[in-house]
């Protein structure tokens, strides 16, 4: 068993409905391959960061899953075919994953939260450091050359 | 001209500048959180060298791998245009 992401790139032109269809299609063909769906998600539509067949925005849909690693192909060979799906990317993310994992990761889940506040107000002092760093680099070379 | 080569001998050593993702373990890297893939591109959307930015090897290594993801699925620019 293995663990992936999938995310893909729905046509704008498409309406909610049609997009939905889309992605329960995708969904459907995740659990025919013997894949096990964690979640989905649907991020909307969306800005691209560059053109993709003239089309400069699309609808995101991610699909975490698991199952055997043989799936893919079927599920990539899918999103080739079809003219709706612009872009597609698979992501490993587990290798080997145990489902029962997954129970462990719903678990951590729920508690970081509480510790990413206190640390992020932290970040924001460290940022001026970049800038002076650059200078020794730069007085450094002169040096070398001679 | 060998006692001002004595002279400039004193280095001056670069701060040494911390991991941020070895500093802060909640930062994960991932291709999906533009926030943080974002501070480490220029507006261009090149990706900063480890010698700026101060990564470990491991995470700069990691970083560039889910940069790299995330211009495939186009939420990152592989040239992005400046406006002058």
């Amino acid at each position: 068993m293995r663990r992936y992401e999938v995310l893909y790139i729905v046509h704008p032109d498409l309406t909610d409905e049609e997009t939905k269809a889309v992605s329960d299609r995708y969904s459907d063909l995740v659990t025919a391959q013997k894949g096990t769906i964690i979640k989905v998600e649907d991020w909307g539509r969306r800005r691209l960061a560059y053109e993709i067949n003239k089309q400069d925005k699309g609808s995101y849909i991610l699909i975490d899953f698991y199952g055997p690693g043989s799936m893919i192909k079927e599920i990539e060979r899918n999103f080739r075919i079809d003219d709706k799906v612009l872009k597609y990317l698979t992501v490993k993310t587990r290798d080997p994953f145990d489902p029962s994992m997954l129970e462990k990761e719903m678990e951590e889940k729920a508690r970081p939260e509480s510790l990413i506040s206190p640390e992020e107000a932290e970040e924001t002092p460290e940022k001026p450091a970049e800038e002076p760093a650059a200078e020794p680099a730069a007085e450094k070379e002169p040096e070398e050359g001679e | 001209m060998a006692m001002m080569h004595n002279k400039k001998k004193k280095r001056i050593f670069p701060r040494r500048k911390i991991c941020r993702f070895c500093a802060d373990s909640t930062m994960l890297i991932d291709y999906k959180d533009l926030k943080i893939l974002k501070y480490f591109t220029t507006e261009r959307g090149k990706i900063i060298p480890r010698r700026i930015s101060g990564n470990c090897a491991k995470h700069q290594r990691e970083l560039t791998m889910a940069i790299k993801q995330a211009r495939q699925i186009a939420l990152m620019p592989y040239l992005a245009k400046t406006t002058h």
